[in-house]
């Protein structure tokens, strides 16, 4: 399967689920930026076929952000559906000198804000992280060959997700973007519409609290255990 | 650079955020210093523990779930409202919102002249007693500039007793008389005298001195009944269009004394 191919790519819903079936490798069509700019081309002139190919390209890397930025599966799934309705509203407006996943990670920043805001006025579920996260998230992995070293990555887990849990919402999508997701600094501030130097600002301070909540946590944890003894 | 600024300075350092010439001040600054170093690790180790802040592998059904609802919902929206979407649509042009504002200010401005040119027209009238002791009486569309005195007034017994008791008592216009009693006053007695009369009120607008023309021909004012022809009181009736055509205010006053102009004779009042 190589690029050859990638460029016969049908589209339609029928056509991509044989492409599934027949094991298209979905990250090298995730990297054809020359065919995703096509797709969104059409998708704008009301191709939904083609609309439908960009979601098969992003949805993993929107759902991953949503699930980043709230924490459970669900309300990710909500917030990727909504993601993807306002890309459809709103795709005349993308310009294609832009950097598609760049637009895109500033609906989900949008989508996210709104979905935290909205959780927020019927509860304060997104205080407790871990009660939020769908039941497995934090699950041991059963393929480990050390049990103890997967209930210490497990519990590492639950610990950056309760960390990540207590930040302001704009510092957590600029610490997902950067840490999580990869993407520069500079890349970020477009995302964010701010200025590189307020990006900066707000990732050291998110790392900060991440470290002071990890610090306090573990301290407590100690205590706590030494008590037990 | 002292330890608090390297502090401050190491969650950036940790992630490789710093401009080259900052970092290598830092960099130098770790090899000497035990605390700082420290605490670089500790950063490090929070920054490695958000890779592992990934979420769980989905699978393809979630995947396939949230792309047929976004296009049943796509579907439904396109079908069901196709007027709405007409309209938005419109709007998510710019032109459009500029022709739209354009076209407001233009309406707007219409209005705006339109109103003010009709209600430039000057409405006031002051009816003084004529000389054979009664009230000028006013002849319905006299004029451009409101009525003037009735060639043949009525008999003495005929007109009605000044209501001074309702006109301080009723909301409205009349209030906006009773306000400034001083200021009638005045403008009375400078029409009395034959001088031009202009008051300037908020509530009535500006009273232009057009009737004055008919002052001219006047001479001292007379004794009017007030309630009944056995008061001797003497009494000037002063009515004011307002801009509003179906207000008109009646005011009547008793004849100004020498208390009301101390400084001026009361001949010619």
């Amino acid at each position: 399967m190589g690029s050859k191919e990638l460029a016969k790519v049908p589209s339609g819903a029928h056509d991509m689920a044989l492409a599934w079936e027949i094991e298209l490798p979905v990250n090298a069509l995730t990297q054809n930026q020359s065919s995703l700019t096509c797709f969104v081309e059409r998708a704008a002139a009301g191709d939904r076929a083609a609309f439908e190919q960009i979601m098969i390209h992003s949805q993993q890397r929107v759902m991953a952000m949503t699930w980043r930025m709230l924490g459970n599966e669900a309300d990710a799934r909500d917030a990727t559906q909504e993601v993807f309705l306002r890309v459809y509203k709103y795709l005349r407006r993308f310009k294609q000198n832009q950097d598609f996943f760049a637009w895109l990670y500033g609906i989900t920043v949008n989508v996210c804000r709104d979905a935290a805001k909205k959780r927020q006025q019927h509860s304060d579920r997104f205080m407790s992280f871990s009660e939020g996260a769908d039941e497995g998230a934090f699950e041991v992995a059963s393929g480990q060959e050390n049990a103890d070293d997967a209930l210490i990555h497990t519990q590492q887990k639950e610990l950056i997700a309760r960390a990540m849990a207590t930040l302001p919402h704009r510092e957590r999508a600029s610490i997902v973007l950067r840490d999580a997701e990869g993407l520069s600094t500079e890349e970020v501030a477009r995302i964010m519409k701010s200025s590189a130097s307020t990006v900066r600002s707000q990732i050291s301070s998110a790392r900060k609290k991440i470290k002071i909540y990890c610090e306090q946590y573990l301290k407590r944890r100690g205590a706590e255990q030494s008590h037990e003894l | 650079m002292n330890c608090k600024d390297i502090q401050e300075l190491l969650p950036l350092y940790v992630g490789h955020d710093l401009p080259a010439k900052r970092a290598s001040v830092v960099a130098t600054h770790l090899q000497s210093c035990v605390h700082c170093a420290g605490l670089e690790g500790e950063y490090r180790e929070s920054r490695q523990l958000l890779q592992l802040f990934t979420p769980p592998p989905f699978s393809q059904g979630v995947y396939e779930g949230i792309r047929g609802r976004v296009l049943r919902q796509i579907e439904k929206e396109s079908s069901a409202a196709p007027l709405p979407q007409l309209f938005s649509s419109l709007f998510q042009h710019r032109l459009g919102w500029a022709f739209a504002t354009a076209l407001l200010l233009a309406v707007s401005g219409f209005a705006f002249y339109f109103i003010a040119n009709r209600q430039e027209q000057p409405q006031i009238t002051v009816i003084k007693p004529t000389l054979n002791g009664t009230l000028g009486n006013e002849q319905p569309g006299a004029g451009p500039h409101g009525p003037t005195l009735a060639a043949t007034p009525p008999l003495p017994d005929q007109i009605p007793a000044p209501p001074f008791e309702r006109i301080t008592r009723n909301a409205g216009p009349h209030k906006a008389v009773t306000h400034q009693p001083q200021r009638i006053k005045a403008a009375v007695a400078s029409a009395n005298r034959g001088d031009f009369v202009t008051v300037n009120s908020p509530d009535v607008g500006v009273m232009t001195t057009e009737a004055s023309a008919n002052i001219h021909n006047l001479t001292k004012p007379e004794t009017i009944p007030a309630g009944d022809s056995t008061s001797a009181e003497k009494i000037l009736r002063v009515e004011i269009q307002t801009k509003d055509r179906n207000i008109r205010i009646i005011w009547f006053s008793h004849q100004p004394t020498k208390q009301d102009f101390p400084n001026k004779s009361s001949e010619g009042i």
